[in-house]
């Protein structure tokens, strides 16, 4: 016979913590009532998880049986890894020349030297902003997740690391392999063993590029899931204008970043690189830093309510 | 046409009546059948059934027996005892005449 009826019984202790985190993939509700049913019904908390578990599968099995999550799979997730695991590559190689010249070329006696501060208080900058538009794009990335498909986030969070870990190690070094050596000499006629010296060292050809990937990728898309998912109890207008930002944001990425246009006519990218130059919407990459700000500001002073 | 586990929780929904909720339903089917049931099966069933217009449900008041947490309670639409009595008749029209002793014994020889 199956588990007998225990009504009436207290079962005290009954949630543990990786009950209640696998509990987490339900939507609350349903949390609520599962969680209560299993603790009325005296089951085991391994069984419990088991059974939590397997309802979260269930959910998610059904969810993915219409077409959306294929269609944000395929024409989201995917080429977003795939954009931002170049990008974040290719950010990992320039930071990595500039690290290369302080880290690795370090005299003492530069730092008595004018021009060493000189070009240090330039650099800095700029690696500083390669940082900031790759965590800002990563976040944008994550938060369109997290705003179109709150209850497929959990699949969806999964294959975008997946696709992102894939990106860093695979897909991303042979796009560049193949960029640097057909076309970057044609566009920009620089010699594509120029930087050698520098991925010569395993820290910044192997390792420093996973470090950025880690930091400045998955965790800000991962946050930006999170954020998109708390963004859907906004009224419409203000979805639509998330939206719009993280369109621009993220067609900004592309702009603003010609060794992403692989694909395109040589000739074509180079018009459209001066055309950049020229392009108003750059300050919009930005947006997840006064968004998160404002996020904060919310939570501080709970008289502003976005949400009315 | 239902399922027969839809059909079963239906059954089970409307003998606890106003006390129909998971865990009740979960023990009703697991004391007729003699088999697990489990919540994923009984949760998406539930909501299958809700929505299909068979049955309702509602969150309840939250009780100390299930640490402070509420129930999902079910109440069958007039919809759902339709659909549980015209399976119910169909399942009884077509045992009808059966006898599985016989059955069982045919198969054997």
């Amino acid at each position: 016979m199956a588990n007998q009826p225990r009504s009436g019984q207290v079962i005290t202790g009954f949630c543990s913590r990786p009950t209640e985190l696998a509990a987490q993939l339900l939507d609350p509700r349903e949390r609520e009532a599962v969680l209560g049913d299993l603790r009325e019904l005296g089951v085991s908390q391994s069984r419990a998880l088991g059974e939590i578990l397997g309802l979260a599968a269930r959910r998610q099995a059904a969810l993915w049986a219409n077409c959306r999550p294929w269609l944000t799979l395929l024409l989201l997730i995917l080429p977003l890894s795939l954009l931002l695991s170049v990008k974040a590559r290719f950010a990992a190689q320039e930071s990595g020349v500039y690290l290369w010249m302080y880290a690795n070329n370090l005299d003492v006696a530069l730092l008595g030297n004018y021009g060493f501060w000189y070009e240090l208080a330039h650099s800095v900058p700029i690696v500083l902003a390669i940082f900031l538009k790759l965590f800002c794009w990563s976040w944008t990335a994550g938060f369109v997740l997290g705003l179109i498909g709150a209850r497929t986030a959990p699949i969806s969070r999964s294959l975008l690391v997946l696709a992102l870990v894939l990106g860093v190690s695979i897909a991303a070094p042979a796009y560049l392999a193949f960029y640097w050596r057909f076309f970057e000499p044609t566009l920009s006629g620089l010699p594509p063993a120029m930087n050698d010296p520098v991925s010569a060292v395993w820290l910044y050809r192997s390792l420093f590029p996973v470090l950025v990937q880690g930091t400045l990728v998955i965790i800000p898309s991962l946050v930006g899931i999170h954020s998109g998912q708390m963004a859907r109890v906004f009224p419409k207008p203000w979805r639509v204008a998330f939206r719009a930002l993280a369109f621009i944001a993220i067609a900004e990425l592309l702009w603003q970043n010609s060794f992403l246009w692989l694909f395109w006519s040589p000739l074509l990218a180079g018009k459209m690189a001066g055309l950049g130059k020229l392009n108003m919407f750059a300050l919009v990459v930005y947006w997840p830093l006064l968004y998160l700000l404002a996020m904060g500001m919310a939570r501080r002073i709970p008289v502003i309510a976005f949400t009315r | 046409m239902m399922g027969e586990f839809e059909y079963l929780i239906l059954a089970a929904a409307a003998k606890l009546g106003d006390e129909a909720y998971g865990a009740a339903i979960r023990m009703e089917i697991e004391q007729a059948t003699g088999e697990h049931c489990s919540i994923g099966a009984l949760y998406t069933t539930l909501d299958r059934l809700e929505g299909k217009g068979l049955i309702k449900t509602r969150m309840g008041d939250p009780t100390p027996q299930r640490g402070g947490r509420s129930k999902r309670m079910v109440s069958i639409t007039t919809e759902g005892v339709e659909a549980a009595s015209e399976f119910y008749a169909a399942i009884a029209k077509l045992s009808r005449g059966v006898t599985w002793q016989t059955n069982r014994e045919a198969v054997r020889s």
